[in-house]
Order: structure tokens, then sequence, then C-alpha cells
């Protein structure tokens, strides 16, 4: 449509990095580097997928989006404010890289909590929760204790957990890791329907087919920087991705 | 308010769930089966006995909290970055600390409200077993009040845990460092007074004195909490002194959980 | 399969060759509980208070437990510990009571068994000053002081002192009183005991001790029961009886009681009756 009206659309940026740096402080006081400068952003509406490396900074990205990290430099917003302020996460669902929910409580416990923080009433809690369980499939499961999941069941229930709020904002870190081509193929599903429905995701992933399957943009990340963006469809050819990506990795920035 | 208590619940529930419980409370009331039985081996301080005993399992079924549990559900929780799941809605971390607390708090009064029930089924055992004569310098008073002060100690102490948390990264040197202001807090005043006013003959230097009289403004004076003692001699603690306490531990508890707060607002999670 | 049963083996034979050492282990813990306990009683208070944290109730309930059990094999023997063990007890005694001085039982036990036996009146009454202080409502810490002057040691004006103060305090029996105005009179010495006696074993709830006291009892009330006939005989025959056999010559009592100490009575010059073995259990040793 808009190919053939075109108008210039203004989106709205719904995530936006500006020049952020992140320095740790590692053992024996040796300064380590995570972030160099990264500058982002996510428009409303879109699926935004960061690639880059192991120590790329993809996940310290996130975790400052997040607010669990500060940043040592720039500013992050969502949606306008800091994820310091904790009401700016309201709107967000977060599915961390390793889930971590409590292990001695049940997937059911997890997400009546998340109804009492929504302020849902009991019974839309529970409806919300049969729908969320059905989604991803784990309605058998949502009486037992989290320890008895298999990684791949505590990945799906930590996406019930991460979507439960109905946030607009959605950030994936490594959605797919440690799960089987069926349980890829539903989140995948998940995630283009949630898109469907005008909400943002960003997210990070190792596995390029994927990212390339449901992206409107690609950001590839390269030693703490953001390399290049590419337009889903832009990307023709298979595992153009994949080629990009080396020749970004090998050439390094700049 | 609502987020504080959906925290202070989840933790409160999560902790139910763990083993050490059931198996503290099984060996907590043997304990107290078993100290109505000895209390018999005594020639005639029965009830004394008994409530020494008892009043020492609920101290210990408090102190389980602070020192395994407490330590599980707020140093563990960094750890093993559960905390994320609370952290990623939009709980603020000084919510998340209040609430934490008030969970642990939570748990700490239950067993220990288990316990004092339990004491007095086995005073009314020991009644039973051995006659109303050895019980007469009983009073439901004054075991009240002393089990509430203990709580108070002891909810310092959790406070205690809390700042430790926020501080450290592990588990292993939380559980030592509250483990070290359990000490000081039971000793440090015997050591104050010893130092403020020594036997003859035993001179202190001003620095040494100077810095040991400094610890009792930071670490809390848990050993005035301890009246367990004249408890099981039947004498209830003086209102104005049980107020005096009250308000030292509230005191108390909001400056560490304020300190607290500050610190873990300011630190990288993960 | 082998492999499997081969370590159920293992386990059987190891744990009966555990119960088989379970005696020769507790016969080597007995040769050091002596020194453990021993050990305890060279303590500085405060150093025990420190140590004990907030359960200083429990602890002091312990150490008296262990003391108790360090006698009760004696006591149930018929031996005594020596002299050197009983300053042991003593000291160990301080060191409960410094831990909570309101906890009765051990000035109770070192009534019976220091005064009682013993006769080592310094620590008994030191003791029992300390008790005095803990516990300001009752009137047993001077009771048992005045009573130690009056039988024990013969000091009647202390005696009267204490017996004074037992008697101020609260719930004190009536018969304090009268024993402080009486006191003049020897002869009220056995009935003093037997008073005593009595209401020590009716506040004793442990049943040897009971017993041990019973034991006593039953002496004291053979001694006032000849005191009591040798009166009768005075007033009879305006004399007293050279020996206590008179009195079965002259048909009022039909023999002389057996002492259940071991000891004989004797009839003293004054018309009080003796016995040898003083009341206490003989001296046995270990």
């Amino acid at each position: 449509m808009q190919g053939f009206f075109y108008v210039p659309m203004i989106k709205i940026k719904h995530l936006v990095f500006d020049n952020v740096k992140k320095t740790y402080t590692a053992d024996l006081g040796k300064k380590k580097t995570a972030l160099t400068g990264l500058t982002l952003s996510v428009l409303e509406g879109e699926v935004f997928g960061i690639v880059g490396p192991n120590g790329a900074g993809k996940s310290t990205a996130l975790k400052i989006l997040t607010g669990f990290i500060r940043p040592s430099q720039g500013k992050v917003t969502i949606c306008g404010h800091s994820p310091q302020i904790s009401s700016s996460l309201k709107k967000v669902g977060y599915l961390p890289e390793n889930p971590c929910l409590y292990e001695h409580l049940t997937l059911q416990d997890h997400l009546s909590f998340a109804g009492q923080l929504a302020g849902y009433s009991k019974e839309k809690t529970r409806e919300r929760s049969n729908n969320l369980l059905e989604l991803v499939q784990l309605d058998k499961s949502g009486n037992q204790s989290i320890r008895r999941f298999s990684k791949g069941m505590t990945q799906r229930a930590a996406l019930a957990y991460a979507l439960f709020h109905e946030p607009e904002i959605l950030i994936l870190d490594e959605p797919m890791s440690g799960l089987d081509p069926v349980g890829r193929k539903l989140v995948i599903d998940i995630i283009n329907n949630y898109n469907q429905q005008g909400n943002t995701v960003l997210f990070c992933s190792h596995i390029l087919t994927d990212v390339e399957r449901i992206c409107d943009r690609i950001g590839i990340m390269h030693q703490g920087q953001l390399a290049c963006v590419l337009k889903g469809e832009e990307l023709g050819g298979a595992n153009e991705l994949e080629s990009i990506f080396l020749k970004t990795v090998s050439m390094g920035v700049q | 308010m609502n987020k504080l208590w959906s925290v202070a619940f989840l933790t409160f529930k999560e902790g139910l769930k763990h083993r050490i419980l059931y198996c503290v409370f099984i060996v907590a009331l043997l304990a107290m089966t078993l100290s109505v039985l000895i209390s018999g081996f005594f020639m005639r301080d029965i009830s004394k006995i008994i409530l020494d005993f008892c009043l020492a399992t609920i101290s210990i079924g408090g102190l389980l909290v602070p020192f395994f549990l407490g330590i599980t559900l707020l140093a563990g929780d960094i750890d093993k970055r559960t905390v994320v799941t609370i952290l990623s809605r939009d709980i603020s971390r000084p919510q998340y600390i209040l609430g934490k607390y008030i969970g642990i708090s939570l748990l700490t009064g239950m067993i220990m409200a288990f316990f004092f029930a339990a004491t007095i089924i086995a005073i009314q055992g020991g009644i039973l077993l051995y006659g109303e004569h050895y019980f007469k310098s009983y009073s439901l008073l004054a075991v009240f009040s002393s089990t509430l002060l203990n709580y108070f100690g002891i909810s310092i102490l959790n406070a205690v845990v809390v700042l430790w948390c926020s501080i450290t990264t592990t588990s292993f040197l939380a559980t030592l460092l509250t483990l070290a202001t359990y000490l000081v807090g039971h000793l440090m005043d015997d050591v104050v007074r010893f130092i403020e006013s020594p036997p003859p003959g035993i001179l202190i230097s001003m620095p040494l004195q100077k810095t040991v009289q400094a610890t009792q403004y930071i670490f809390p004076n848990l050993a005035a909490f301890d009246h367990k003692l004249s408890a099981a001699h039947g004498i209830p603690i003086p209102f104005i002194q049980f107020s005096v306490l009250t308000s030292y531990a509230g005191v108390y508890i909001v400056a560490v959980l304020s300190l607290s707060i500050v610190l873990f607002t300011r630190r990288d999670l993960c | 399969m082998l492999k499997k049963f081969s370590f159920l083996f293992l386990f059987c034979t190891a744990f009966a060759l555990n119960a088989v050492l379970v005696q020769p282990v507790k016969e080597i813990r007995g040769i050091y509980l002596q020194e453990t306990y021993t050990r305890i009683g060279t303590l500085p208070s405060n150093l025990l208070q420190a140590f004990s944290l907030e359960f200083q109730g429990a602890t002091a309930d312990l150490l008296f437990l262990q003391t108790m059990t360090f006698m009760g094999y004696n006591i149930g023997e018929n031996v005594l510990p020596e002299q050197d063990e009983w300053q042991l007890i003593g000291n160990t005694l301080d060191r409960i009571t410094d831990l909570d001085p309101r906890f009765w039982d051990p000035y109770v036990f070192a009534e019976m068994f220091i005064g009682w036996q013993i006769r080592d009146f310094e620590l008994v009454n030191n003791l029992l000053l300390k008790a005095s202080k803990a516990r300001i409502e009752d009137y047993r810490p001077f009771y048992y002081l005045g009573f130690n002057h009056f039988y024990f040691q013969k000091n009647a004006t202390q005696a009267a002192f204490f017996l004074r103060e037992a008697a101020k305090r609260p719930r004190a029996p009536s018969f304090i009183k009268a024993l402080a105005s009486r006191m003049s009179l020897y002869g009220s010495q056995t009935i003093a005991g037997i008073v005593f006696l009595e209401e020590m074993i009716s506040e004793t709830y442990d049943l040897i001790l009971k017993q041990q006291l019973k034991t006593r009892l039953t002496a004291l009330q053979r001694i006032h029961e000849l005191e009591k006939t040798v009166l009768h005989y005075r007033k009879k025959h305006q004399r007293l009886p050279e020996k206590l056999e008179d009195l079965i010559r002259e048909g009022m009592i039909k023999n002389i009681p057996s002492d259940p100490y071991g000891g004989k009575f004797i009839l003293l010059k004054n018309g009080k009756v003796y016995t040898t073995s003083d009341l206490r259990v003989s001296s046995e040793k270990k």
C-alpha cells in the first residue's frame, strides 16, 4: 500500500538508544567495555531483530533497556521515559536469555502474580491464564513446579509470563534458544501474530534464518555498536543475511 | 501498595515451598515434646525448664529465616536471576526490597506463631503430666511479650539480611555477614559495658574504648530483645521497656531498609 | 548385580560392627565426660554467658541436667563423690546460677547434697544469698538460710534474722514465724528438720530425689518418736533413761527402730537422740 501512495508516515519511536556506552568493572579493577556507543531506535509496530556474534553486547543492550543495568553514558528511553522509572515498564514484556522463573512455584502462581500486578480481576486473570497456557501449549502443566519443566517448557512458560499483561512492546532475548523445531515454529507464530495486532517487538538471536523470517528490520551488532541496519524485504536470496553478517563481523566496525 | 503485597505474597509462597521448613517443623515439635518429658528429670522448676527449651526452639525457628530461608529468598533471587521475573514488571526497586522484606517477615511471623502455639500446648501437656503445682510461675503474658520481642529482634536481623543481600553477590558472603551481625549484636552490649567500667587493674586505651563504643551505634543491640529468661520465670517485661524496645526495633529496621534501598537502586543486576 | 549386593553386604557388616563399637565408644566418652564437666566449672561466668548467646536459660538447664547425671548414679548406688568432686559440683552450680540466677533447682540441689550431706555451709549459704537477691519475692532462700543456721550451724541469732526475713515475704507459711520465735528451744530442732523436709518433698517432682528426702524424713521421724518417748520417760521417772534400751524394758517401745542410713541411735546426756550415721549416706568411696 505504502508503495503506491507514498505518504511519509511519522512513526513513533518506541525504543531509543542514544549513543549508549557501558563499561563494567570486572575483577581486579579491570574495565570491560560492553557497549561503545549504541544508537538505535525501534519504531512502533515493527519487529526489530538484533544479531551479532557472542559478546557483541546484545544482551547488555536489552538489560539496559529493561532497567536492570544503568548505562555509563548516553540515554535510553521507552516511549519517551527512562527505564529506571518502573512505570515505563508497564507496557513492556521481557523474556530474559535464561528464563528465571521461581523453581518452587508453579506457572499458575507466576501468572496470578502477573495478574495481581496488572490489576486484573480474578476472573480476568483466570481467563487470560487459560488462553496463554493453551497458546504456549502448556495447558496440562500449569500446576506443576517450574523445577519439573524441561528447558523448552521453561522457555515457553517464560514467554507466557512475558505476554500476560498484554504489553505493547515485547523484548525477547534469544527467544528460540533451547527449543526444538516445533517449539521454534510456535514462538515465531506467536511473535508474528503478536506483531500483527500492532505491537512492537525487539529481539536478539543467533539463529539467522529465524531472524530473516520475521523481522521488519535487522540490526547487526559488533563490538558494542550497531554495524548496520538492513530491511527485511531487502534480503532476497537465501543466506544473504549470513553473508552480510560474516562480512560485517570480519571487517570490524569502520 | 498493592504491588508491595503481591511481591510479599510471592516471597511468602516461595518460602513455604522450601522443604527445609518442614524438616525444621518436625524437629522442633519433637524437641518441644522432648522438653516436656525431660523436664520431669528436674526437681521443681518444671515450667521454667519447659519454657526455656520451648522459647529457645521458637528463637531457633525464627532465626532459621534470616540465616537460611531469607538468604535463599534474597541472595538466591539475585544469584539465580529470578529477580528478573519481578523487576521486569512495573515494580520499582524500593517496592521490590520492601515487598521481599515483608514477605520474609510474614514467614518469620508464621513460623514463630506456630511454635508459640506449640509452646502453649507443651505447657498444657506439662500441667496434665506433672500437675498444676509446678506451674505456679507460668505467665502467658510474659511468654507472649517475650516471644513478640524475640520476633522484633529477628525482624531487625531480617532487615540486616536484606542489606547484606543488596550489597553482596553471593549467598555465602551474605550468610557470613549475617552471622557476624548476629554475634556482634548479642555480644556487643556486654563488651561495651566491660570497656566502660573495666575491672580494676585493666587499662583500656582510649581509641579502643571509642571504637567499641562506636559499634553500638552501628550494630543492633540484639541482646536487649532476649527476655526468655524472665519469661520462663513468669516475669512479664514492663510496658515502658517493651515500648522503648519496640520503637528501637522499628527505627533500626527503617534505617537499614532505607540504606538497602539506596544501595540496591544503584546496583547493576545480572 | 553382584556389585549392588556387595555394597548392601558391606553396609550390613559395617552397621553390625558399628553396633558392637557403640559401648566402647561410650566408655571412652565416659572417661572424658568428667573432664569436660570439670572444665565447665573453671570457665569464667561471663565467658559462659557469652557462649550461650540468647540461650542462657536452656544452657543453664542442660548444665544442671549434666550435674544431676554426674550425681544421679552415685545416689542410686549409695556411693558419694570425692571431696574434690564436690568442689567441682559447687563450682558448676555457681556457674549455672550465674547464667540464670532465678533457677531454683540448683539451690535446692546444693542444700540437699552439699548442705545435708557434706555440710559445707559456706558454699551453700553463699549460693542461697545469691538466690535471695535474685528471688526477692520468694521466702525460701531466707528460710533455707535460717534453717541452715539453726539446724546445722547452731547460730540462733543469725537464724532468727533470716527466718524473720523469710516470714516477711508474701506467701510465706505461718510456721516460719513460729519457728523464729521458738528457736531458743533446742528441742524444736528435730521438728524443724521434719517440717523442712516435708516442705521439700511436697515440692519435688523427681522420684529418686523424692525417695532420698523421704528416707531422710523417716530417719528424722524415728528420732522424733524416740525423743518423745524419752520425754515421756522423764515425766514418769523424773530422770532421763541411761540408754535407749531402758525404754524397751519399760515397755514404752517394742524395739529400737533402725536408722535407714545404717547408723545406730544413741541417747545423749541431754535427752536428745543421735545417730552414728549422722543422717549421711555412709561414705563408701567409689
